[in-house]
């Protein structure tokens, strides 16, 4: 099932923030994103959510964030919790849920919830995640859940 | 089987191809991440050994989870499995004798694919 709403990009700045507890893929997805889009002005990574929300005050446009984060440290929010979060403080931000395959049900259920995209964490995660950052910089509409077929 | 074939060491444990496509083909930005794969795998396995020894489950499963995304980037396609089932039973937390098996399994590939990875980055300068 897919569901359609809209989003408009508001900032004249382009700033991104990766929340991703492997340093290797938030370092990847970072240079990755770099090298595809050479006009975003910076691209933030940060291990644990908390940190991400102590930065929030630099209005990045979109928030990827793994749906589990926390491997090191036991008092740290969840991702869900710390989505819920971005979304009181900066509603706008669009957030980008990236979720292994045996998490897509609760990673559906916090799309529904929360007013996010999901891209399952698979070998095409790179290639949908730039199509949904260039649908985000084009004010395109876009579907906010891929296809699961 | 390709998989004993791989464990016993007649092949590499590594795929670089996904790693090559995603920076583009561009050496320095692959030998980039090779060297942060080079720092944080000892890192995480040191942990999730330390948290196998303890049976500690809810380390266990998210030090396994984090460890799929990291293991997914240099292709080591092998770890997936093993990885799924330590998260699994760690969150059932049970069977820690399956746990340290499966950890020394993974102990294994990974100082494998720690060998691969610093001898392939010669190739990325």
């Amino acid at each position: 099932m897919e569901t359609e709403f809209f989003k408009s990009m508001s900032p004249e700045e382009k700033i991104i923030f990766i929340v991703e507890d492997s340093e290797v893929y938030a370092k990847s997805l970072q240079t990755f994103i770099q090298n595809r889009f050479l006009d975003v002005k910076e691209i933030k990574t940060f291990r644990i959510g908390e940190m991400c929300l102590m930065e929030l005050h630099h209005n990045p446009c979109i928030v990827i964030m793994d749906y589990f984060l926390n491997s090191k440290y036991k008092a740290a929010d969840n991702g869900l919790e710390i989505i819920k979060r971005i979304k009181t403080q900066r509603p706008f931000t669009n957030i980008i849920v990236l979720s292994a395959q045996e998490e897509v049900e609760v990673a559906l259920e916090t799309v529904k919830q929360t007013d996010c995209y999901y891209i399952r964490k698979d070998k095409n995660a790179f290639n949908k995640v730039e199509h949904l950052i260039s649908q985000i910089f084009n004010r395109n509409n876009f579907p906010a859940i891929e296809s699961l077929n | 089987m390709k998989t004993d074939e791989t464990e016993s060491g007649t092949e590499n444990v590594c795929s670089l191809s996904y790693l090559s496509e995603i920076m583009g083909g561009k050496k320095n930005l692959i030998k980039e991440i090779m060297d942060v794969f080079l720092k944080q795998i000892p890192e995480e396995l040191q942990c999730i050994n330390d948290s196998v020894a303890k049976a500690d489950y809810p380390i266990v499963k998210s030090l396994a989870h984090t460890m799929k995304s990291s293991v997914s980037i240099m292709g080591i396609s092998i770890l997936g499995p093993i990885l799924q089932e330590m998260v699994d039973l760690a969150k059932e937390a049970e069977n820690i004798e399956k746990i340290k098996g499966l950890n020394l399994k993974l102990n294994q590939i990974c100082m494998r694919a720690i060998s691969e990875i610093e001898t392939a980055k010669h190739s990325y300068v």
